[in-house]
Order: C-alpha cells, then structure tokens, then sequence
C-alpha cells in the first residue's frame, strides 16, 4: 500500500517531488536531473579535499596518490608509524576491520613520498604494460600498411605513373614493390574507407565461398609485405592462394589434407593465469572466509587474486563537482564553489525557492464509491513577497497528459472519469514568508480574523505563509489507485515578475 | 593540452570504451591494458523498484521503453560523472555489444548516447570481432560462457558469420540455480534445522558460495565415480562449512557437500535434459561442421575461450577432454574425426574477464579506425534511429 503524494511534472514528461525539480528564472521553465545539461566543474580527493587540474587527474589514472582503501571492507586507510631500532617506519591500518599493511603483506613506507614512486610504479604498469603495448604496435603496423594500400588502390600512384611514362613498367623489382596487392586482402574490410567504392568488390564483403578461391584474384595485381607473405603463422594471416587450394567441397578431405599445417603462434606466452588443472587445495577442506569475493577481486583487476592474504590496498577515486544548465534557454541553474572544502553553490536556482509547496493535511481514512468525502490541501509559499495564483483547474483523468501514445488518448477520454470534483473557486493569493513572524506575540486567531473576504467553501484556514482549500470528491469507480490533476498558473515577485504554469498529480489512495 | 615553449601540443583525448554484460559493465579508456572499473548491471526500476530483466518479452510497449531509458540513463551517468570523471561532450565512444542483446536496448543506449549525453562519434562493434584482438589473429571460434547464456560464433576475417552462431541459454545463472537445488535436497535429509534459513538466502549469497567454493572435475574422475565404484582411486572432495546466522543470531552453518561442489557445473558439459538443451562441448562441434568445408581447419586451431564462467577452476582441461571423447564416440560428428587431438585453445596473457574490453581497447587507440565513427551530425542530419551493422559498410540515404 504506497501512502499518498504529491508529485510534479516537468517539461520532460517525468514525474518527480518538488524537491527533485530546478526552475530557469529567465524562460520559466521547469527541468530535472534527466533533462538538464550537466558538466563537469572541478576535480577533488574526497579524502585530503584538495583540488586537482584535469592534467593532474589523466596522468594519476582517475584516482588520488596519496590515499588508499582497505582491500577488505573499502574504508579509508590510515597512516600509522613504528618506530624499529630508531628508524621510523610508516603503515596503513582501517579502522573498520582491523587491516594492518605490515601484518597482512609485509608493506611499509619511510616516508608519504615513496609511496608516489615505488608502489604506483608498479600499478601503471599493468594499466600501460609491455602486453599492452606489443598489441598496440602490432595493430598500428597493419593500419599503416592498409593504408599504403589504400593510397594505390584509390588511383594516385598510377596516375603519377602514366604522367612520368614510367620505367617503372619495365624493371620488374620497383614493378614488383608499387604493384598493388590482390582485391581480397586481410584486415581489408575493416580498414577499407566506409565511403569509398573503389575497392569494394560486387558482392560487397566477405567473399569467402566463391568458386574464384579467395575471392576474385586479378593477375595484374601482386602485393608482397613482410606481413603478407610470411607463412609461418596459419589462421593469422591467408596464405597465398595459388599454393592453397581453396576448393574443397568434402569436409573429410579437407581435414585430412590441411589438418597437419600447425605452425607456431605469434603469441607466446608462459604464463596461463586460469589454471588448468585444479590446484589440490580445492579437493581439501579450506575456511571459506578466507576466499575472496568477487567484488574484492574486482577492485584489483591486475591480479583477481582468489586469498584474501594477496589482497593488497587500492587507491581511493577521485570526485568531482558538477554544473548544471537549462535545456531551452542554455542559462547555469546550479554552479557550485571550486574550493572543495565548502559545499555551498554559487547559483542555485531550486524549483522549491519559487514555486508553492503542496501539502495533503487532511483526507479521509477510506475512499468509497458514491460518497461524497472532503480533501483539504495547503499552498505554502517560499518567497518573501506576495504569491498569487489563478486559473485552478482540478480533473480525475491525469493520466491522458502523460501518455504518449495518441491512441491511448481517445479511447481513454471516451471512458468515464473516476470520480467528481467540486472546487468553488480560481484563484487566490497567498502571503510572503515573515520571518520575524517567529518572534512577534499575534497569535493565530487573530491572523485568520483578518481576512474575511475568503469564500470559506473554498479556503478553510490561512496560516502565516500558508493557505487551505478545501476540495470534495466523490468517486464514481473503485479504483486502486485514485488520482487528481491540477494545473495552475503562479505570479510573483523575485528580482522581478515571475510567472509560470505547473501541473500536479495527487495520487491518494485506493477506493472500494 | 600542454604549453611547449608557446606552443599547444594538443593530445588526442582518449576514447571511453564500455562493453555490456548481463552481470558486469565494464568501462575504462582507449588504449590502456585493464578496464578502470566492473560494475555490476542492477538496473532497477527508480519508481517502482524492481529489477528489470534483459529478455524482449514484456518489454516492447512504450511504457516499458520509457522505464528503460530512464533506468540506462542512471547507468550511463554514473559511469560518466562518478566513476570515470568525464565529459561525455568531448569523447568518443566505442561500444563493445553482444550478439544476443535485445534490439530495443541497442535502439534506447544509442539515443541516450546521443541525444542526452552529446557524444562527439559512436562506434559499436560486435564483441565476437573484439576477442580476437588480444591473440593478434583475425581467424577464430569465439566461445563465450556468458552468465545467462554462452555462444559459439566463428569471426573469418573480422566479420562474425551471424548464420552459423549456436547458442544454449546456459551460463553460470544455471550453475547456481543447480548447485542450489542439490544442497536444499540434501539438507532436507540431514540437517532439518538449517534448512528453513538455506531456503531464504537470497540469489547474491548463493553466487557468493559458488564462486567460492566451485570446480569442475575431469572426465575421467567422474567416469570412476559412476561406472566402477570398486576401483581404489577414488577421488575424494570435501565438504565446506559456509558459516550463517540462526533466527536468534547464533552462528550456524550450512555444508555444501563435496559432491555438489564438484557436479554444480557439470550442467555446462552435460546439458539441461529438462529444457532439452545440449551442452557446450555439443554446440562447438555442431559449429564446425555447419561451417564451409574451406574454413573448418582454421578454425579448429584458432579456439578461443572467453567469458566469465570460463574461469571456473578446471573449465578448459574439462572442455578438452570433452570434445576429444564427442569426437571418438559420437556418430553424429563422424565427418570431424580427422580432428581428434588437433583442437588448439589459444593462449594470451590477460584475463578471460575482460577479453573483448582490450580489443575494444586497441580499436579507440587506432587512428584508421576514426572513419567508422559514426558521429553526432550524421546522426542528426540524416534522421538515423540507429547505426547500421558491423558488416554493413556505407550509411546509405534511404530513397
């Protein structure tokens, strides 16, 4: 059973409470976290609350150099110091868990600085590590000579030929280094240009399966790289097609005639990290408590270390400060301070410093069908002047505003409304926050006597900076939940006139 | 940016690199070696609060959709601003997508991408193509032992061959639904006591306890096990006390025998024979043989295994000596027999978590790869709902 709300509607569609919602002084406009332009401020280590340039925060990798966190229960570490035989020496310990670097690892420091050097040296290496960089080579040897091949294939060097009237046609080794490669290549449909229609042949893609062999060789072309023609590596690169012959429509005979061309792997490595065979251990008896979970080993994802004993502290991440913008008008709606030890904002522009907040204070234990039942609801005004609010209208149907779907629309208006709504009334005003009202002795009764031209069909009470409308509903349906729309128009006075429009939905309860 | 004596040397800025999972997201930049964070894939419902599956029942009527977009956006936001402290105005993105992701989410992550966020070029490419990156070939079988289910896909020449895939919605979800389903039964009989509080222990718990605790055994020790109980190697597995709490807060436990720890995945090779699923080992010869006769040689050598459930102590070995006994004995793959003991799993260096994030890794690195970015104006100019496929080559105008 969800208790009963009120919630606003934002221009995006989406429904969200008051406190949820920001609102542009200039266009008027509402707008929430899902529709507003957000960037990024300023950098900052929420443990030592400096500031950080964003040079400082690529080259650190996104995390703070100084502060660490428990590798067990990702609390923040603490530095603490032993004194051994004179010298001092430096450890982490959490507070939390009871973690001491020393004891779990053997890890200590002389000094805050050495950790800059020693341990993150070792960190870096794996996010940038020699692994990574023989891929990388690798890969961009291949991207250049693709587009080498490019270039030939695309027609420029052969123009250039025929404006010289080459003797590159008649000497077969520069013939033999600019002839272009074959039409069917490695790598070349990924690399190809995604625009160009020089090099695609009419099939357009793989060409695997043509009675041709690799795919529509012409004579005249001939490419030899290093790459290219190296036959050790099988499975890395197609070996020349003339030698191989591609047109085998037995599965068996093809086994039989290739299955022995292994050759040795570009890629040798020693070290398998999943095992594969299971270590004895895991046959026997082991505390289960001293297995790391998956989450712990995520934060390590050099190592996925499987004992809690290899786990070894992680530096803690960065944060950041954000800015906001109004999607119409393109205004800062909310722009905090760069100095990371205060939490104040600079603009702040909230939805609930203008617009009215709207409270349920009285509604009736349980809806029934054909009873007439009485809501009471105030308006409270956050602003220091006058508010007015005119052109109150109150519907059953709610929901036709939201959906999208057009169809929806008509077949929903030709249904009855769930209940009926009387208000006897449009508009009103309500007055300013006072805040010396705290501290002056007019009570209560005397504020309410002083203005008598309310309807009291209408308004039921005025308080302080609050006021309370009355509104009867008599639901024609059972429903399980039962919903009220309002639309309202607002004018105050800020810097200058304000004025907007607002829509609510009050979803009460269930009806039986 | 940096000065250098006056002038700016202006330094490419990274690409951000996101591969989605079922369980796991992970996220990081181009051109390094480890991802900078895995976060876990809860997409839970802000207003109602349940957790939305990643199935295409159910979920295609504009209701839904708008739930999902909502849902996503919290994602992408906070893999932006709070874990990897970005401007989306300013990055490329590269997507790594699996295959069997539903169309609709494709459709929503690519509008947020674009319309919400800003992004300056998207590229997304099938994850099968990114595995190959990291073994520096461009010929494979990709195996991929997901959590909700696994795929086999042969990659000739980076263009995955979509008409030969095979799949089993069988994963490491599986596993744990298996492992606990043995336990409960057990406990009925000995232990009466612990039974009631093993039965409320939510799904995460039981996760926990398998990764902990899980192995796969090979052929042979379980043959020994079934057929000839007389033979005096047996093998013999512990049980593992996981400590819990009573109803009144006194430690207690519950004992995951060892016959559950080692059979729970034997569902991976055996099959479910209640869905009628066949196993894994099954669906990787039936791969090869529906393959051209001129490829099924390369790819036999070029195995690739990757995955999380791939992890699982003695998984590989296990697979091994499972497609060499299919191969031996099965007459259904007669026509593979010439392969028998010539199956080659590659190696690599990294882990098999990430695989498919590095090769993702090296295409945002590579400069030729900056034309098959798809960027913010040809999405808007020319009215795109979505990007065209990977072994689609030309953005052509629709007449």
């Amino acid at each position: 059973m969800s208790s009963p709300k009120v919630e606003f509607k934002c221009n995006c569609n989406t429904l969200r409470n008051l406190s949820g919602l920001y609102c542009c002084t200039q266009c008027s406009k509402l707008s929430c976290n899902y529709c507003c332009e957000t960037k990024i401020d300023s950098y900052f280590c929420p443990v030592s609350l400096t500031g950080l340039s964003s040079d400082e925060v690529t080259s650190s990798l996104c995390k703070s150099n100084n502060r660490f966190q428990c590798p067990q229960c990702e609390s923040q570490l603490v530095f603490q110091a032993i004194t051994e035989n004179s010298s001092q020496k430096l450890y982490l310990s959490c507070n939390y868990c009871r973690y001491r670097s020393d004891t779990a690892i053997g890890l200590t420091f002389k000094s805050m600085n050495e950790i800059h050097k020693e341990y993150l040296a070792k960190e870096r290496l794996s996010h940038t590590g020699n692994d990574m960089e023989s891929l990388k080579e690798y890969y961009s040897k291949i991207s250049k000579e693709m587009l080498k091949l490019r270039e030939f294939n695309s027609g420029k060097f052969h123009r250039l030929l025929n404006v010289i009237n080459s003797p590159y046609k008649s000497s077969p080794r520069l013939r033999k280094k600019f002839s272009t490669g074959r039409n069917f290549s490695p790598m070349r449909s990924i690399y190809s240009n995604r625009y160009s229609q020089n090099e695609r042949t009419k099939s357009g893609g793989s060409t695997v399966g043509n009675n041709k062999g690799e795919g529509g060789e012409n004579k005249d072309d001939k490419f030899s790289s290093s790459l290219m023609s190296s036959k050790k590596t099988y499975g890395s690169v197609l070996p020349n097609s003339k030698k191989m012959k591609f047109n085998y429509t037995n599965l068996e005979e093809a086994i039989e005639k290739r299955k022995d061309k292994i050759t040795n792997t570009i890629h040798k490595t020693e070290k398998i990290q999943w095992t594969d065979q299971i270590p004895k251990e895991l046959k026997n008896k082991f505390d289960v408590t001293q297995i790391t979970s998956l989450s712990q080993r995520f934060s390590q994802l050099a190592t996925q270390p499987r004992k809690l004993s290899e786990l070894s502290p992680q530096r803690i991440r960065l944060m950041n400060k954000k800015s906001k913008q109004c999607p119409h008008c393109q205004h800062t709606l909310i722009k905090p301070e760069i100095n990371p030890n205060k939490s104040t904002f600079k603009i702040k522009k909230l939805a609930l410093m203008i617009f009215p907040q709207i409270f349920i204070s009285k509604i009736p234990a349980t809806f029934q069908t054909d009873k007439q039942s009485e809501l009471v609801i105030s308006f409270k005004n956050p602003t220091f002047n006058e508010m007015k609010i005119s052109d109150l209208e109150i519907s059953s149907s709610p929901l036709s505003d939201l959906d999208q779907d057009q169809e929806q629309n008509e077949n929903e208006k030709k249904e009855e409304t769930t209940a009926n709504i009387v208000v006897k009334g449009k508009e009103f005003s309500i007055n300013g926050y006072d805040e010396s009202a705290q501290f002056t002795d007019i009570t209560l009764e005397e504020e309410t006597t002083q203005e008598t031209n309310d309807d009291p069909e209408f308004i039921q009470q005025r308080k302080l900076n609050k006021v309370y409308l009355r509104i009867s509903i008599t639901p024609t349906k059972s429903v399980e939940m039962l919903q009220i729309g309002l639309k309202f128009k607002v004018s105050c006075v800020l810097q200058s006139k304000f004025e907007s429009e607002a829509s609510v939905i009050i979803s009460l309860g269930k009806v039986n | 940016m940096n000065n250098f004596f006056g002038k700016q040397i202006f330094e490419r800025q990274k690409a951000v690199v996101i591969d989605f999972g079922s369980s796991f997201i992970k996220c990081g930049f181009a051109g390094e070696g480890i991802p900078q964070a895995f976060l876990p894939t809860n997409l839970i419902d802000l207003q109602t609060g349940e957790q939305l599956e990643i199935t295409s029942k159910n979920n295609t009527s504009q209701k839904k959709i708008q739930i999902w977009k909502r849902t996503l956006f919290k994602r992408f936001y906070s893999i932006f601003f709070e874990i990897l402290n970005v401007n989306p105005k300013n990055r490329r993105v590269v997507f790594c997508e699996n295959i069997l992701l539903p169309n609709f989410i494709k459709e929503t992550i690519i509008e947020i991408l674009f319309e919400k966020f800003h992004v300056v070029s998207l590229l997304s490419v099938p994850s099968p193509v990114l595995t190959l990156v990291p073994f520096k070939k461009h010929v494979g079988l990709v195996i991929d032992l997901g959590h909700l289910e696994s795929t086999v896909v042969p990659v000739y020449q980076e263009i995955p061959l979509y008409s030969k895939i095979e799949y089993c919605s069988l994963g490491f979800d599986s596993v744990v639904k298996n492992l606990r389903s043995v336990v409960l039964n057990e406990l009925k009989e000995t232990n009466k006591e612990v039974y009631p509080i093993a039965e409320k222990l939510p799904e995460k718990i039981w996760n926990q306890i398998a990764v902990k605790t899980c192995f796969v055994l090979e052929r042979n020790a379980i043959i020994l096990k079934k057929e000839n109980k007389e033979k005096k190697k047996k093998e013999f597995i512990a049980d593992i006390n996981y400590p819990c709490l009573d109803k009144e807060g006194n430690d207690t436990s519950i004992t995951i025998s060892g016959k559950a720890r080692s059979n729970a995945a034997e569902i991976l090779f055996n099959g479910d024979s209640q869905n009628d699923f066949e196993g894994i080992p099954f669906r990787i010869l039936e791969c090869l043989m529906s393959c051209n006769s001129d490829i099924t040689v390369a790819l036999s050598q070029n195995l690739i295994l990757t995955g999380g459930t791939s992890m699982v102590p003695g998984c590989r070995l296990r697979l091994e000596n499972e497609l060499n006994w299919l191969l031996e004995n099965d007459p259904h793959f007669t026509k593979l027999k010439g392969l028998q003991g010539k199956l080659i799993f590659q190696n690599h260096p990294f882990f098999n978590n990430y695989l498919s994030w590095i090769g993702g890794s090296v295409f945002g690195y590579l400069e030729i790869m900056n034309e098959k970015f798809v960027s913010l104006q040809t999405f808007t100019e020319m009215g795109l709902k979505s990007i065209p496929n990977w072994s689609h080559f030309k953005i052509e105008e629709e007449n």
